[in-house]
């Protein structure tokens, strides 16, 4: 980049985010977080003392220890948290999906193999629950990718704060997407309508000016994310210490592809959702440079989140469903697809939602720089 | 008035006002098409009307299901669990129903006894869910029905005043209870009201956003302060054109879902008690009621939302902000009483209460037992919500006045 382009980059940036605008959004969104973080970490006054009994058993989790837990729990009714806890993970193979193979209702119903074979037993309903759910096409794929999966799987004591707190920052990460769809549907059209593009246009930095104005708002989503991912993991990890985010993500959910832990699992949902502000911010600037309105802009955007998030919660048509994942909105809940074992093109879902995005990202692009490229022409042409 | 009326003419552009009418009629039609020709019917996977599909289903199904329809008396009950239990194969774990035309007849009166055992069994704590109930377990249904909510009034409410408001209700309760046939769409539909009501909320939230900013933004505000009348006599325009638009959207956006449910589902089915409909509830409501009480908390909901929106607008200085703000409280009060309601955390409560335009969403609380205190009196807590809307209704009226007129 030019030296005058660099110097224009640090004015743009300087334009649009200093404002008060982005000043209360990032202070708007770090109070959302603290305070839905602050509802888990709030309750958890005799935590330390379950984290300590736990701790006994962390790391992998081997066989013989959850037999000897299920021994304890349910021939001698022991009520150790250092046994219950590693009973909890055995009734995962019953309560998730429930009344499919495994259909105890209680503990003292549980046979030893689920202690002992714990891991071939989740490989069983795996495989059935892959068999009954998926269609036979994709079912080979599945299978593939179950026998890639690594055990024993690993946990460390506090993880369950993990549920709820995976949830907030989804949840957040749909006011994120809300938030940089409103800072993007300015970028080209608020110059339309004071009609400082006019003046712009006569410029000689007019196309890298046109490119730079996509900077700030990247930065500024990306920013947001950092926040909402890392004040959330901090005070989880305040309570329960960052060892947690080694823990296998099949401690979340049971039935999951790939052998990632929760900190990979939370990484994933951070890249899925900066790949979806590229793609917003993109194409958002699209709308923006071609409707030179403001208001229209936001609302072709707002329409478009809101056409996914009802629409996805009804449909399940697979042709629909590459539509949807197409829309920047899905790379917000990425959770659910990590959660679930769905196959797209032969392709893991969250891969999936991410290559999608790219796409989009890829051919707002291109129809931005045809765009610009016409805008050019025209002006010299006149 | 004069001014009213051209004003009105200014901010209802034919081709604005009629795209925003076409849209919402078009999003009612869909969603009335989606409601009934998605429908399946069916029981316990014994795939009866299998292949069946939209309104074919629910006429099957309804006509099968009008035999015993009315009143669902004990002995209907007793009839039906008897006819469910001799239909069941198989012993416990490999169990499965052999649809017979008795049971077709009688699966409400069945569903509602396998709900009811399925609750009791959970509620006290028996975990033998394998088993069936016993034979003569549907002549104690109005019993059973009365120990379960009575227990379940207990454990959800806090204080004496509220534990008496709730058995009040359940006491006003219409025992037995009714059903008629094809019920079971309209309770969907009558939940995607909710739905339906947010998309019209955010377009209202559309429309309202520039009533004020964009005289704003073009310049217009400082003309109009010059004039004689000033601010003031356009104030009433400013403030009754977001109503009136958003009554309008929304009377026929909702008019059009609503119109075509009635037009082709079966209007008694409207008479069938809530408790019916498959989610545990106090309020001594049929489906009809809980209908007319979504579609009025709709309509103050909207109400809250326009006032609101013309107090941002009066706020701020572009009418994208405005749009911006008032999309991010509506999904922000989406997304609350999504997660918020049923969430034991008395700031989420309130929140999810205070959030304008979340009168919408009030659906969820016609669940359970949903009853506030406040100063000491027990309330249902949609009556309370509907209270604070109204407040920020008017207050909201009163400060875009007091700010319109002063020129900020």
């Amino acid at each position: 980049m030019s030296e005058g382009g660099r110097k224009m980059l640090l004015l743009e940036m300087k334009r649009r985010l200093c404002t008060r605008y982005v000043l209360f959004s990032l202070l708007g969104v770090l109070i959302i977080t603290i305070g839905l973080n602050l509802i888990i970490v709030s309750h958890q006054n005799g935590i330390v003392h379950s984290l300590q009994e736990e701790a006994v058993y962390e790391g992998d989790i081997k066989e013989e220890n959850l037999f000897l837990a299920l021994r304890k729990v349910r021939d001698e009714k022991s009520g150790d948290r250092r046994y219950s806890s590693q009973v909890f993970i055995i009734g995962g193979l019953v309560n998730n999906y429930p009344g499919v193979l495994y259909t105890e209702r209680k503990v003292e119903d549980y046979p030893d193999k689920y202690a002992n074979e714990f891991y071939q037993c989740w490989r069983n309903k795996f495989e059935f629950l892959i068999k009954r759910n998926l269609p036979i096409k994709e079912q080979q794929t599945a299978l593939t990718k179950l026998h890639e999966v690594k055990t024993p799987f690993a946990r460390y004591p506090g993880y369950y704060l993990y549920y709820t707190a995976l949830d907030n920052i989804q949840v957040i990460f749909i006011i994120i997407l809300f938030l940089v769809t409103f800072f993007a549907s300015g970028i080209y059209s608020d110059s339309f309508e004071d009609e400082s593009m006019e003046i712009i246009r006569t410029t000689k930095l007019y196309k890298t000016n046109m490119w730079i104005r996509i900077l700030p708002v990247i930065f500024y989503g990306v920013l947001l994310t950092l926040i909402a991912t890392l004040v959330t993991v901090g005070m989880i990890s305040s309570v329960v210490g960052l060892k947690v985010l080694k823990s296998s993500f099949k401690m979340i959910a049971l039935f999951t592809f790939g052998n990632l832990s929760i900190g990979q699992a939370i990484a994933i949902m951070m890249l899925a959702e900066i790949i979806g502000i590229f793609s917003l911010s993109t194409s958002m600037g699209y709308f923006s440079f071609k409707t030179k309105k403001t208001t229209t802009a936001i609302g072709i955007g707002v329409s478009l989140s809101i056409f996914y998030m009802i629409g996805s919660k009804f449909v399940s048509l697979p042709a629909i469903k590459y539509l949807f994942n197409a829309i920047p909105m899905v790379s917000s809940q990425v959770l659910l697809s990590i959660s679930s074992f769905s196959i797209n093109f032969g392709i893991w879902e969250p891969y999936v939602i991410m290559l999608e995005n790219f796409i989009i990202f890829i051919l707002s692009t291109v129809a931005l720089a045809i765009n610009f490229l016409l805008d050019t022409n025209q002006w010299y042409r006149v | 008035m004069d001014i009213f009326i051209s004003e009105l003419k200014r901010q209802m552009r034919a081709k604005r006002v009629i795209s925003y009418i076409l849209i919402s009629i078009i999003l009612g039609g869909l969603w009335a098409w989606f409601i009934i020709g998605g429908r399946t019917e069916g029981f316990m996977m014994t795939g009866c009307y299998k292949g069946l599909k939209g309104m074919e289903a629910i006429k099957a199904a309804a006509k099968d299901r009008n035999v015993y329809s009315g009143k669902m008396t004990v002995d209907n009950f007793l009839r039906s669990g008897e006819a469910f239990l001799n239909s069941v194969e198989g012993k416990d774990d490999e169990s499965h129903i052999i649809m017979n035309d008795e049971l077709l007849k009688l699966v409400v009166y069945a569903d509602t006894l396998i709900m009811q055992d399925y609750r009791l069994k959970r509620m006290f704590g028996d975990d033998n869910l394998e088993t069936w109930f016993p034979r003569d377990f549907g002549s104690y249904f109005y019993e059973n029905e009365n120990l379960y909510y009575q227990n379940l009034i207990d454990i959800n409410t806090k204080n004496q005043a509220e534990k008496e408001l709730a058995l009040k209700m359940w006491n006003e309760v219409e025992k037995p209870y009714t059903y008629f046939g094809g019920f079971e769409v309209w309770r969907d539909g009558v939940e995607h009201i909710q739905l339906f009501g947010f998309v019209l909320l955010i377009m209202v939230g559309f429309f309202s956003s520039g009533i004020i900013a964009k005289d704003k933004e073009c310049g217009l505000d400082e003309i109009i302060s010059t004039t004689t009348g000033g601010r003031r006599k356009l104030l009433s325009a400013k403030l009754f054109i977001p109503v009136i638009m958003g009554l309008l959207i929304y009377t026929v956006g909702m008019g059009t879902y609503i119109g075509i449910l009635k037009h082709y589902l079966p209007i008694d089915a409207l008479e069938t008690s809530i408790q019916v409909c498959g989610g545990s509830t106090v309020l001594p409501y049929n489906l009809g009621n809980l209908m007319d009480k979504m579609v009025i908390l709709g309509i103050i909901g909207i109400l809250t939302i326009s006032t609101f929106t013309t107090f941002v607008s009066s706020k701020v200085n572009k009418a994208s902000t405005s749009m911006s703000i008032i999309v991010l409280v509506i999904i922000s009060g989406f997304l609350l009483s999504v997660m918020g309601v049923l969430n034991s955390n008395p700031t989420m409560r309130g929140m999810s209460l205070i959030v304008p335009g979340s009168l919408v969403f009030a659906g969820v609380r016609f669940d359970i037992v949903q009853i506030v205190t406040v100063f000491g009196k027990a309330i249902l807590s949609f009556k309370f919500h509907l209270f604070i809307s109204i407040l920020i209704f008017f207050i909201s009226f009163i400060m875009t006045s007091w700010n319109y007129v002063r020129g900020r």
